[in-house]
């Protein structure tokens, strides 16, 4: 097996993948958990995978799996979709996988003009990983009032990041 | 008839169940706004699309570092965090959500127990683009089960070796996974993995080659050189492991249980194992850690020097990361660190390059020239008592000089053959036991002396310290051949044959020499060298006034430098 062609791939579809998950399991720490068993039982395969055909698909499949078995875990347990919102988005996602990478380097240049406060809130919470309870805490402030303003900034991300795929002529 | 709803509940739904706070009712809010809507899906997907592409790229701290200015207080934080916190939020789109067609049913709060983690969450400090390989080299290091009796390595050398009673592998012999160690009591082993890992481990030390790219060392010292296809090749030790990411590293390991890992190059990750997990540590060129037993870290000096990173029993050498300099590039030009230099000679009557070999016997006299297009050549010299005692372009002397013929007769070159003068033959310009085509020698056949600038060197290398001159030197290899076929009374059995003085000095004065005698086997030289030093000069005098089969070889002849 090599290790520096699966590390390549994985490499390669890791967000797509990563965005898949967290859109079937819209649960940070089961995603991540899942990311993680889902790119074990990838090696351990990778000898099945036929070099030159669909890494992301046979990624995906892999990771559905994955997902079903953690739904049957949590199946008493009401912190998932709905089995019907899950084919619906299943159905849908489809048209989503192909264009992550050109909104990486979007985002990058939105992220660059925030504010000097909004990347500090975002290199809190993604770069030195503070949990958001945490981040509360320390400032004072109600926890929903952090995601109210967390949200608030991935929308302004959304928002540039589309204006800017429409100024260059995308969809 | 629709209403409208503002995106504001969904995307601040989503918020909370991704960061797994939404309540039972929340996410049956979600559920019905999702099911409803195509546009509220399409919203959905964007959303968390920009959520993951967030989260990559700021966990690159580069990325952020560079954005963002340094915050060295708490308050700082704190301030900006309450700036964000009161910060206008941007008019982003609106979606059209459908009402529900009946109230929901009100569900008992109920608490969410989430099922134990089996696999620990890790803290990887990484580059957008390695997440996922820095993720999938510690899962690989941490699950994938060892499969053992597989060969997975050879012997390359060792030096002075001595095992413990069982297992004592020989150079050449391949290594086959087990957990079964070997204990290398005395000396040196070179393991080089089919993956092109190189290690060498330095006794006394307990080992054991775990899987393809694992070692696992009980005690001990291993220094790793990792290619780039053996990207993710394992140290383990105790409860920690040192995962490669493209670099040079040495790990020892105590016997009291204390683990110390050096980064020479490139990027390692260290996992030393807690009992809620595992956390990750990136250790970088420069950079070294300790591990104590009970899995405390600490920062401790880098030692570059501490651990063997190559051996040479040929030579009887340990190399610990020295800078070497080949004498035979700069010859030619260069400053040493080529090993593909090409072949050249120098004039011993004009210091300046030649095509020839042979010095002709016009201006063939004794005395000193300067290597003027030569940056570390301060020149050569013909070597005689009186008229040849000139060394360097100073002016030093040769203190001691032997009185010789006063004539040379091959120019100084690294050419690979050596056409013996007034016969039909010539002679691999190489060593018994030397097997390698590609080591680089240097003729040095009476009477001839080359002049090095250390200055000049010491210029060129800064950083670093000259602390010593090595080669290995002898006749020809087959020249010993030659002289078992011949038959008694050929020139090259007569006692004159084959006699040279090998001459090393500092600024004039000796500080080797050597009678060159055959029959002999070749032999390693090593002089120190020290700041005060600025020419080394080494010279080739006929022993006894003649020069028959007088072919001094210098294999690899180096200055060795340290930082």
């Amino acid at each position: 097996m090599d290790k520096i062609t699966f590390i390549n791939l994985l490499t390669s579809h890791y967000c797509k993948l990563h965005s898949y998950v967290l859109c079937m399991v819209p649960n940070k720490s089961d995603a991540d958990d899942i990311m993680q068993e889902t790119t074990l039982q990838m090696w351990e395969k990778f000898d099945e995978f036929r070099p030159g055909s669909d890494f992301f698909a046979w990624a995906k499949a892999i990771a559905r799996f994955k997902i079903m078995d953690l739904r049957k875990k949590r199946a008493r347990q009401h912190c998932q979709l709905d089995p019907t919102v899950l084919e619906l988005l299943q159905q849908e996602r489809e048209a989503y996988d192909d264009h992550l990478d050109r909104k990486l380097e979007l985002l990058k240049q939105c992220i660059k003009k925030l504010s000097r406060d909004q990347k500090a809130l975002l290199k809190f919470k993604y770069s030195e990983k503070i949990p958001a309870k945490l981040i509360a805490q320390r400032v004072g402030v109600p926890l929903h009032t952090l995601y109210r303003q967390l949200s608030g900034l991935h929308s302004m991300l959304l928002g540039c990041v589309k204006r800017s795929v429409r100024a260059e002529g995308g969809v | 008839m629709e209403s409208k709803s503002s995106f504001e509940e969904l995307k601040l739904l989503i918020t909370e169940a991704v960061e797994g706070t939404a309540l039972p009712e929340q996410m049956t809010r979600l559920n019905r706004i999702l099911a409803s809507s195509r546009s509220a899906r399409q919203f959905y997907f964007e959303f968390i699309d920009i959520h993951v592409l967030t989260e990559h790229l700021c966990a690159e701290k580069l990325f952020l570092d560079a954005e963002t200015t340094v915050l060295d207080s708490d308050a700082t934080k704190h301030d900006l965090l309450l700036q964000a916190l009161a910060a206008e939020e941007y008019e982003a789109d609106t979606i059209v959500i459908e009402p529900p067609a009946c109230e929901p049913v009100v569900r008992p709060v109920a608490v969410v127990e989430m099922a134990p983690r089996k696999i620990s969450k890790l803290s990887l400090a990484a580059m957008i683009l390695s997440a996922a390989a820095l993720l999938f080299l510690v899962l690989f290091a941490r699950y994938a089960p060892p499969k053992l009796g597989y060969e997975v390595a050879t012997v390359t050398d060792s030096l002075h070796a001595r095992w413990a009673e069982g297992r004592s592998p020989e150079r050449g012999e391949r290594i086959a996974t087990s957990h079964t160690p070997l204990v290398l009591q005395e000396g040196f082993v070179q393991v080089r993995f089919d993956n092109q890992a190189e290690v060498v481990i330095e006794a006394p030390a307990q080992f054991a080659l775990i899987a393809e790219d694992q070692l696992r060392l009980t005690y001990g010292r291993a220094f790793a050189m990792v290619p780039e296809q053996a990207i993710g090749f394992t140290v383990s030790s105790q409860k920690t492991k040192v995962i490669d990411l493209g670099t040079e590293f040495g790990v020892y390991t105590s016997l009291n249980g204390d683990i110390e890992l050096h980064v020479i190059q490139g990027k390692t990750l260290l996992l030393p194992e807690y009992k809620g997990g595992v956390k990750s540590l990136e250790v970088g060129a420069g950079a070294a850690k300790r591990v104590s037993p009970e899995r405390a870290v600490a920062d401790i000096p880098c030692d570059k020097r501490v651990f063997a990173r190559r051996i040479d029993s040929r030579a009887n050498q340990v190399w610990r990361g020295q800078k070497r300099l080949l004498m035979t590039d700069m010859l030619l030009g260069g400053d040493g660190q080529n090993p593909q230099h090409g072949l050249g000679k120098i004039d011993l009557l004009t210091g300046r390059r030649t095509g020839l070999l042979f010095v002709p016997s016009e201006g063939n006299t004794p005395g000193f020239r300067a290597a003027a297009d030569n940056p570390f050549v301060d020149g050569v010299f013909i070597p005689d008592r009186g008229a040849g005692e000139v060394v360097s372009s100073t002016g030093l002397r040769f203190a001691g000089c032997p009185d010789t013929s006063g004539t040379a007769f091959y120019h100084i070159t690294n050419f690979p053959e050596i056409p013996s003068i007034g016969a039909d033959e010539t002679h691999p310009l190489r060593l018994a036991g030397t097997s390698d085509p590609q080591t680089p020698m240097l003729l040095l056949h009476p009477n001839a002396g080359i002049t090095f600038d250390l200055a000049a060197v010491r210029e060129r290398f800064a950083e670093h310290q000259i602390t010593g001159f090595t080669t290995r030197y002898g006749f020809p290899a087959t020249l010993a051949e030659k002289r078992s076929a011949a038959k008694a009374g050929e020139a090259v059995l007569s006692p004159e044959s084959s006699t040279v003085d090998f001459y090393v000095l500092t600024d004039g004065a000796i500080r080797g020499m050597i009678s060159l005698r055959m029959p002999m086997e070749p032999r390693m030289l090593e002089i120190p060298i020290s700041d005060r030093d600025r020419f080394l000069t080494l010279a080739a005098a006929d022993g006894n006034g003649m020069s028959n089969f007088d072919w001094l070889v210098l294999e690899a002849p180096t200055l060795v430098l340290e930082e």
